[in-house]
């Protein structure tokens, strides 16, 4: 089990290859989701919850990261009044080494909506995680459209699948499996 | 332990409810259940059904005021039912994610006519916790039943059943055996504790023997309200003129008190004193992290658009929260022992604040 602060330490990881600022919390679970199954994070395990992958451990260094001023949090609030959250690095947080391609990586992740990356977040999730390559599972693209109705309408599936296959072709540790899109 | 939602389900796919439902519509019996279920694939955000079911506007809160004020005789919180019903209205909300737009979805809203009847509601609601639900007397008796679930759950798990005064059929010996089993859970009801106290209060170990004596003639615990001894030290102490300042310090005081009152107390299921710390705010502000986000909101259509009742009500939007601190000593502390040790902490955190 890594150290509290090596987790506080790649937390401010993602947020500097973001360039310094990312919007969102649902964004920050699933890039990094994202990051470990491309093999650029090893230290987050996530399971299955209501907004697909998320890991609990991640939460727990992002909160202790602000307490610690590792990285600073700022809440907004759109018009509606809907709170979320800007992430950049805090006053103490000491300079993160980059990587190239994990920067590369990151950037082009942050560059979708949340939700295209919660829908391909989940389908890589179901392809690895819950056996949905295995050809009596079905399509994992099906189930996440089936799990989420909501979000997966309007084409957002479809971009989700285009935005999963040009993280799919950068440069990785690890290469990202091919998930055939099934419309 | 099984979970309620569910337990729910089972009871309306199943037997004489699933019947009803049936013979209003076929399968209707499942769809109802569906809408209950709290799996990690529930949809987001949920259908406007899940409003009434759950969020702060159900329609178990609106029965359950009426239900509470009227078993218990309060004349306050009453509230319009009959206004606020022929003022909803379904609207269309925006689902938002990290500041983006998802697009649109239905819920519950209220029309403008219905905003201060709304307002009432809350505040009826709100009301019920310090004059009926957070009611030293009715916690009171919480807390001793709780301490004797916990002790009756300690015995049963260490193999000394026979020291519960309870047999092994016993609905509740049965459940803290294997608390996952459904049947089990269906079974528990006041009668099975109302029938389970002479038994109880024959039992070998004294602190089972004791809680359930007391249970049984209704003989409540003496308060002792932290709080309000915290809040009155200060005040002579001149601290905290700021209300919102003065409750953080509070706030601080009393967690440190009730962390030295269980520390004293050790790791066993037979403590003297029972603390009970709870705070219930007016109204929820909408948050990110719940899946229902604004389903759990009330809403009122005004000025063409639909708002949070929270923003367009101050009194709502700056009502503080209520809160209670208390510890609970058992009644044959009668050379005030336990009394004097809690008064002796409070005593000590506020001189030390």
């Amino acid at each position: 089990m890594p150290e509290e602060n090596a987790l506080q330490q790649q937390v401010r990881r993602i947020i500097s290859d973001a360039g310094g600022e990312l919007i969102g919390r649902i964004r920050l679970q699933k890039i990094a989701f994202l990051m470990t199954e491309a093999g650029f994070l090893h230290d987050f395990s996530f399971e299955y919850y209501h907004y697909g992958p998320y890991s609990e451990a991640l939460e727990v260094a992002v909160k202790q990261a602000c307490a610690d001023k590792v990285i600073s949090e700022e809440e907004k609030a759109t018009e509606w009044g809907t709170p979320y959250y800007i992430y950049r690095p805090g006053e103490k947080a000491a300079p993160a080494a980059e990587v190239e391609e994990e920067k590369y990586f990151v950037t082009r992740a942050k560059s979708f909506p949340s939700v295209v990356l919660e829908l391909a977040a989940t389908t890589l999730y179901l392809y690895r995680h819950e056996e949905f390559y295995r050809g009596d599972k079905g399509n994992p693209w099906l189930e996440t459209e089936r799990r989420k109705k909501f979000k997966a309408r309007e084409g957002r599936l479809r971009k989700a699948y285009e935005a999963y296959e040009a993280l799919r072709l950068l440069p990785a540790q690890e290469t990202l499996p091919e998930i055939a899109f099934p419309f | 332990m099984a979970k309620h939602e569910d337990i729910s389900q089972a009871l309306i796919r199943e037997g004489g409810i699933a019947d009803i439902l049936n013979d209003y519509s076929p399968h209707f019996a499942d769809n109802v259940a569906e809408i209950l279920k709290d799996n990690k694939d529930k949809q987001i955000p949920p259908n406007i059904f899940h409003a009434v079911i759950s969020s702060q506007f159900d329609a178990d809160r609106l029965d359950y005021m009426q239900r509470d004020r009227l078993m218990t005789g309060v004349r306050s919180s009453y509230v319009d039912m009959e206004w606020l019903f022929a003022n909803l209205e379904v609207g269309e909300i925006k689902v938002e994610q990290d500041g983006e737009s998802l697009g649109t979805a239905q819920t519950l809203v209220l029309s403008p006519k219905a905003q201060h009847t709304a307002e009432n509601y809350i505040f009826s609601l709100f009301h019920l916790y310090p004059n009926v639900y957070l009611h030293k007397t009715t916690r009171g008796f919480e807390m001793l039943f709780q301490a004797l679930m916990r002790r009756l759950v300690c015995l049963v798990r260490a193999g000394k059943m026979g020291d519960t005064g309870l047999i092994e059929q016993n609905p509740l010996i049965e459940f803290i055996k294997e608390p996952d089993k459904q049947e089990h859970v269906l079974s528990l009801d006041d009668n099975v504790l109302w029938s389970s106290l002479p038994f109880l209060v024959q039992a070998k170990d004294k602190y089972v023997k004791k809680c359930a004596l007391d249970l049984m003639i209704r003989r409540p615990l003496r308060a002792i309200d932290i709080r309000l001894k915290v809040e009155a030290a200060l005040e002579q102490k001149k601290q905290g003129n700021d209300i919102e300042e003065g409750s953080q310090i509070v706030d601080r005081i009393c967690k440190n008190i009730v962390e030295k009152i269980k520390v004293g107390q050790g790791e066993d299921s037979e403590h003297c004193i029972l603390c009970d710390s709870y705070s219930r705010s007016v109204y929820k502000k909408a948050l990110i992290d719940e899946r229902s986000a604004h389903l759990n909101q009330i809403l009122i259509r005004k000025n063409g658009s639909i708002r949070d009742l929270r923003d367009v009500s101050p009194a709502i939007h700056y009502a503080e929260s209520y809160k209670i601190c208390r510890a609970y000593v058992f009644r044959d502390d009668r050379e005030q022992k336990y009394t004097k040790k809690v008064e002796d902490i409070i005593a000590e955190e506020v001189k030390n604040a």
